[in-house]
């Protein structure tokens, strides 16, 4: 937010002085700034307070829970669940949509408690990953009936530990996790909340990435690199079909390149690849992550230029780490890392330089 | 696509309210059904006597509780039918132990009698299991159903070995009765008075202790 102020104040007063702003224009659009900070600094408390309250409840009817009956127990559970409902209905009837979403999430992270609360009331210890989904898809309901990003974030979070669980206690990829997934994600487009979508890629990374090292046993990281670099196809060729969606297309592709980059990692490093096909797979990293770099100066993705730079670095270490003294002389692998630098620079020189004139052009 | 910090947008009050209704309608049923779906188990399920066995207890985020083994649980060792995956559903058939002279087979009377002891005995073994629900069940045999876990194979007798969790496993006990309790599971004290469903779903209804019910639940 500040960084934002700022650039704006850099460029009015450049607009002002090129005469592209008059005086009044950059008033009026310093005071409209202003005015929103204000804004966000009451959203800002008034979910704090709200949050605050819920925990002040929470707590009274924690240190009251030994004293109570079971129907005491239910009623309060009960009233704690509409209590928090009301209030984010009663919240975004006045627009104070910062907190009405404060506590739609709380509505649905107390009809979590609940879930737990009376199962173990009544001793209920069956299957418990059943149990998240159950909560998962109150808060997805909640989310899309408030239209409450921050509650579908919710249910997007139970969806992945509900598939984390149910994976872990059978050894296999669970499939069933694309279904709530999409329903998620379909509920994230539709609120055209951009956070979320970027969970929900990170999710869905997340589980291509688990497929390699689950699959029939694992070391399956080839299909995982395939599957990345096809997400990047995609992504470049989207870019070109629909460009209005271009803001997709660089997430897509951020995910893609993390995706590609994991599968080759594990492929070098968990695989137990020869010593030839670790050297090709080692330059296709490193490859890989130069590409990233160029992507990301060429195009301003500024998520492509940090995976680029954050990937070549590891690649870099992660060779070191298992050539040392084996494979090839440590001199002889700074040389090549810095060569590999050093041609990064290069290119970073050129870019800067062509965009430069670019501009003294333009 | 625009950034769109807050997302609720374009929805009228009236429309609002009506959704509010609904999130609490809906929330609030999911939570009824579970506790109606219990209540009508320890109601209407068939009540069976088990013994209890002593296991080390271990969960993460539930309060207190006593972790409860039995006698059919088994270590790990429990035949599965073939082909069965960690996680699958399975039904177990359960029958008194023939060590127990009373285990004359009549269903649905191992109640205590009026002096608080027991008229049956309590050990029950596994017979067999299976995938499905057994179509056929012989007098005084009762099904479970539970979850099969710790699946493994033996190779050379081709045969998949594992542990099956019914979902009674667990019992919470008011605050400061749990080390009590556990040390009477240890001591082989303890009875659970199970409630079993037409699918062979189990809940545990009571605790029994040297034959007296101890710890039972009010429905609500």
């Amino acid at each position: 937010m500040w960084s934002h102020k700022s650039r704006v104040e850099r460029d009015l007063t450049r607009w002002q002085d090129a005469g592209w702003v008059t005086a009044e224009g950059a008033g009026a659009i310093r005071a409209e700034l202003e005015s929103t900070r204000g804004a966000k600094v009451a959203t800002v408390l008034s979910m704090l307070a709200a949050v605050l309250l819920g925990f002040a409840v929470m707590s009274f009817v924690a240190a009251n829970w030994q004293d109570m009956s079971k129907l005491l127990r239910l009623a309060s559970l009960f009233t704690l669940l509409v209590g928090a409902t009301v209030a984010a209905g009663a919240f975004f009837a006045r627009g104070m949509d910062g907190a009405g979403h404060a506590c739609a999430l709380l509505g649905s992270a107390i009809f979590g408690a609940n879930i737990m609360l009376i199962s173990q009331m009544y001793n209920m210890d069956g299957n418990a990953p059943d149990a998240v989904l159950l909560w998962a898809a109150g808060a997805l309901v909640s989310g899309l009936l408030l239209r409450s990003g921050p509650t579908l974030a919710l249910a997007m979070v139970l969806v992945c530990f509900w598939a984390g669980w149910e994976t872990s206690q059978r050894d296999e990829v669970f499939w069933p996790f694309l279904i709530p997934w999409a329903l998620v994600s379909a509920g994230f487009y539709w609120l055209k909340w951009r956070p979320g979508l970027h969970l929900s890629g990170l999710a869905l990374s997340g589980f291509i990435v688990f497929f390699g090292f689950i699959w029939h046993g694992g070391h399956h990281h080839a299909a995982v690199t395939a599957c990345g670099l096809a997400l990047l196809a995609i992504s470049v060729l989207g870019d070109r079909i629909i460009p209005a969606l271009s803001d997709l297309w660089a997430a897509v592709l951020s995910y893609a390149l993390a995706i590609t980059y994991i599968g080759l990692m594990a492929l070098q490093y968990d695989d137990n690849p020869t010593v030839t096909v670790y050297v090709a797979l080692a330059l296709a990293t490193l490859g890989l992550t130069l590409a990233a770099v160029w992507w990301g100066l060429t195009f301003n993705n500024s998520g492509a230029l940090w995976l680029g730079h954050i990937g070549f670095s590891i690649e870099i270490l992660s060779v070191y780490q298992k050539t040392v003294g084996s494979l090839i002389d440590t001199s002889l692998f700074f040389l090549v890392a810095s060569l590999l630098v050093a041609a990064l620079a290069f290119m970073a020189y050129r870019l800067n330089e062509r965009r430069q004139t670019v501009e003294a052009l333009s | 696509m625009s950034y769109n910090p807050t997302a609720n947008v374009g929805i009228s009050r009236r429309n609002l309210w009506i959704a509010v209704g609904l999130v609490i309608a809906l929330q609030s049923a999911a939570l009824i059904w579970m506790i109606v779906d219990r209540v009508m188990l320890l109601r209407s399920g068939k009540e069976v006597t088990v013994e209890v066995v002593p296991v080390d207890p271990r969960d993460i985020f539930r309060g207190e509780y006593v972790v409860l083994g039995y006698s059919f649980t088994g270590t790990g060792d429990t035949v599965m039918p073939a082909g069965t995956k960690r996680g699958d559903r399975v039904y177990s058939v359960l029958r008194r132990s023939r060590d127990e002279p009373k285990a004359d087979g009549a269903p649905n009377v191992d109640a205590p009698s009026p002096n608080g002891g027991q008229t049956q005995g309590s050990k029950w073994v596994l017979v067999s299991v299976a995938r499905s629900y057994p179509d056929k069940i012989e007098p005084g045999e009762t099904v479970l159903s539970g979850i099969a876990s710790d699946i493994w194979r033996n190779a050379e007798k081709a045969i998949d070995y594992g542990r099956i969790r019914y979902g009674i496993e667990t019992y919470f006990v008011p605050e400061g009765k749990g080390r009590a309790l556990e040390e009477m599971v240890r001591d082989k004290k303890i009875e659970a008075v199970l409630a079993v469903g037409a699918t062979g779903q189990a809940a545990i209804k009571a605790l029994m202790i040297d034959g007296k019910r101890v710890h039972e639940e009010p429905l609500f």
